[in-house]
């Protein structure tokens, strides 16, 4: 089955809107807790530690997202925010991830060669196609990263393989 | 004269010369991409500067900033779909010409007026940002500290239609730069023990993340398949630099509007287009052709977008203060080069900044000249598949993020901010305010601690000082000007809603 094979979504922009803000207030708090762990050197601050900065910037966004939520209940807008096939962000991201964490073990050429092909078929290409752009993406990698610009990428045992 | 013969001298190296060429090609080519902008493929671009001299390096991203602002009106003529906000307006004009038959007359056009702005703003650039710089050399940390929060205030308030959404972004960008090692003592913030975060986020990871994976995230879902285009339809014959010449009064309004809107941080190139558009129909001898097919259309809208970016460079190079998008990612790059855009960079380094402003010149004539000799090339752009295109930006991406410190840790930050991005996308915030947050946090942490302890952590030191007040009352006034402007418009929407 092909990934695009599902149904799009939409959602109302001020229930995201309030959501959002939600968001931004629950993790300004968590933030503001943190500032507490903040140590600097004694002698180096007098009232101003390295806790104020943070601290000004996170009173700002509690505020002002409470004033999205002011501004979003009090909206009469229909607007609305449409979303792809719901499960394609996550699997991308996972995909992503995976190279992230495979990466240094399995060698740039590896990972990127198991995950270049899968984003290509979430994106909804044809086989023909992924075979063409993943052989044509690595061989680029390999004459411009690796032998032009020399970008140390993790190869391992690739080198004596490649030259 | 002894700076420009410095700068000139930089026309000697042939990586210069090469970084021009590729550079503005490179451009081209992102700007016609739609999907792709200026800052999408400038940040791709960063993490491989490395290796470059840091002329080199500025020149080339320079010289893809030139190139994408025109290389947006190649698929908004074509194709009707704008690769850049700013080709939207050269769309109006482009497309209708290109239904009639006369896509090489509106791309001729398109360049030559780019260039026509291009080259104006950067006389302008450099008859301005020398005197500005000069006034600035005076300023302290009290007057930098009001300088970033105007920077910061007026671009997150004017680029938005939401003034909160905007001062959240700007605040949001802020808040990551917070992240690691703190400026004035040592203390880590929000590292969490890990060793990857002390240095703080890397730029060039929360750029691409930002700008790339945000991106991919928007194409994939969207599900935009290959174009069926046939490019042989379109044809290539130019218009006479005679008939072009016939332009000139369009051509001196929408250079001067554009130059005039580059400079004012948050309005950028399509803002540019629109009101050099509207005083273009306003004072043509034939308005009514205007949105049907009028090349001077095309060229009040192309003119002004290329002449932004002259504007846009006189507070970046003389303040340190970017107004766009693309200008906070160049002020990051001078940053990884360790150079710092603000009055110093003209004492320290006139080699530098005379160099910017010759390659400025050059960028304008090269972009001429693959515009007109290359048509053919750069309409088969349009062909290119988002599909394809999406996973491709995430491995660029990928690998550049992870070249630049070599760790995996600078790669989950590109991803943790994409998602980040992306969601702030969806839910309309807008993501220039959150770069330039991100550029200018250090300068107003920095002055703004410095500032206080001269004043014995009395906030008042910002008021007492007339440049400071005058910066933070022009901040204040470009937030209620904001805040008038939306509550106008909201009125108008519900009015509009219950017709």
């Amino acid at each position: 089955m092909s990934p695009e094979q599902t149904t799009a979504r939409t959602i109302s922009l001020r229930g995201g809107e309030i959501l959002v803000a939600l968001l931004l207030i629950a993790v300004s708090i968590l933030a503001y807790i943190e500032t507490y762990n903040f140590v600097a050197e004694s002698g180096m601050v007098k009232t101003l530690g390295p806790a104020i900065f943070p601290r000004i910037l996170l009173g700002g966004i509690v505020i002002l997202s409470l004033g999205i939520i002011v501004q979003a209940v009090r909206s009469k807008g229909t607007d609305t925010v449409s979303f792809g096939p719901l499960h394609k962000i996550p699997l991308a991201t996972c995909v992503m991830l995976f190279q992230a964490l495979t990466f240094e073990h399995l060698t740039a050429f590896v990972s990127a060669g198991l995950t270049l092909p899968t984003l290509l078929w979430i994106a909804g290409n044809k086989p023909k196609t992924i075979i063409v752009v993943t052989a044509s993406f690595l061989l680029f990698v390999y004459v411009f990263f690796i032998l032009i610009l020399r970008v140390p990428l993790p190869m391992q045992f690739l080198p004596t393989i490649l030259g | 004269m002894e700076h420009w013969l410095l700068g000139l001298e930089h026309l000697a190296n042939w990586q210069v010369i090469a970084a021009i060429v590729i550079g503005t090609a490179l451009g081209i080519i992102v700007g016609a991409m739609p999907g792709l902008s200026g800052p999408t493929g400038l940040a791709l671009m960063i993490p491989f500067t490395y290796i470059l001299s840091p002329i080199v390096s500025i020149v080339l991203l320079i010289s893809i900033y030139v190139g994408a602002e025109y290389g947006g009106s190649i698929t908004a003529i074509t194709i009707n779909t704008p690769g850049t906000p700013s080709g939207a307006i050269t769309a109006i004009d482009g497309y209708p010409l290109t239904q009639k038959g006369e896509t090489g007359r509106a791309l001729s056009v398109s360049i030559m007026s780019s260039t026509t702005g291009g080259l104006f703003s950067t006389v302008c650039l450099v008859l301005f940002s020398i005197p500005l710089a000069q006034f600035a050399i005076a300023f302290g940390p009290v007057q930098y500290f009001a300088l970033g929060v105007f920077g910061l205030t007026i671009v997150a308030s004017l680029v938005s239609g939401n003034w909160i959404k905007g001062i959240i972004a700007a605040l949001i960008g802020l808040m990551i730069e917070t992240v690691g090692s703190e400026p004035m003592t040592g203390a880590f913030r929000y590292t969490f023990g890990q060793a990857f975060l002390w240095e703080g986020v890397s730029f060039v990871s929360a750029m691409l993340g930002l700008f790339a994976i945000t991106e991919v995230f928007i194409i994939i879902e969207s599900e935009i398949k290959s174009r069926l285009v046939d490019t042989k339809k379109f044809t290539t014959d130019r218009i006479s630099w005679k008939e072009f010449g016939g332009l000139w009064k369009t051509l001196s309004i929408s250079s001067v509007l554009g130059t005039l809107v580059g400079v004012m941080p948050g309005a950028g190139a399509s803002i540019g287009s629109i009101v050099a558009y509207n005083e273009a129909k306003r004072f043509s001898s034939t308005p009514e052709l205007f949105g049907k097919g009028s090349t001077e259309g095309v060229c009040a809208s192309e003119t002004a977008n290329n002449a932004t970016v002259g504007g846009a460079l006189v507070p970046l190079l003389t303040l340190g203060v970017p107004g766009s998008g693309s200008t906070a990612i160049l002020l990051g790059a001078f940053g990884l080069h360790n150079l710092f855009p603000g009055p110093q960079l003209f004492e320290k380094t006139p080699d530098i900044v005379y160099g910017i402003f010759t390659c400025l010149f050059l960028a304008n004539i090269v972009m001429l000249i693959l515009g007109l000799r290359f048509i053919r090339i750069w309409l088969q752009i349009v062909k290119i598949s988002p599909a394809v295109l999406a996973p491709l930006i995430f491995s660029v991406a990928f690998i550049g993020a992870f070249s630049v410190g070599g760790s995996v840790g600078d790669v989950i930050v590109m991803l943790v901010i994409g998602v980040i991005g992306y969601i702030l996308r969806k839910f309309k915030f807008p993501l220039i305010p959150v770069v330039i947050g991100l550029v200018l946090a250090d300068m107003v942490e920095i002055s703004m601690r410095r500032a206080l302890i001269l004043s014995d952590g009395s906030f008042m030191i910002f008021l007492k000082d007339p440049i400071s007040l005058g910066l933070l009352l022009a901040a204040a006034g470009s937030l209620v000007y904001a805040i008038i402007r939306d509550i106008r418009a909201a009125k108008r929407k519900e009015s509009y809603e219950s017709i």
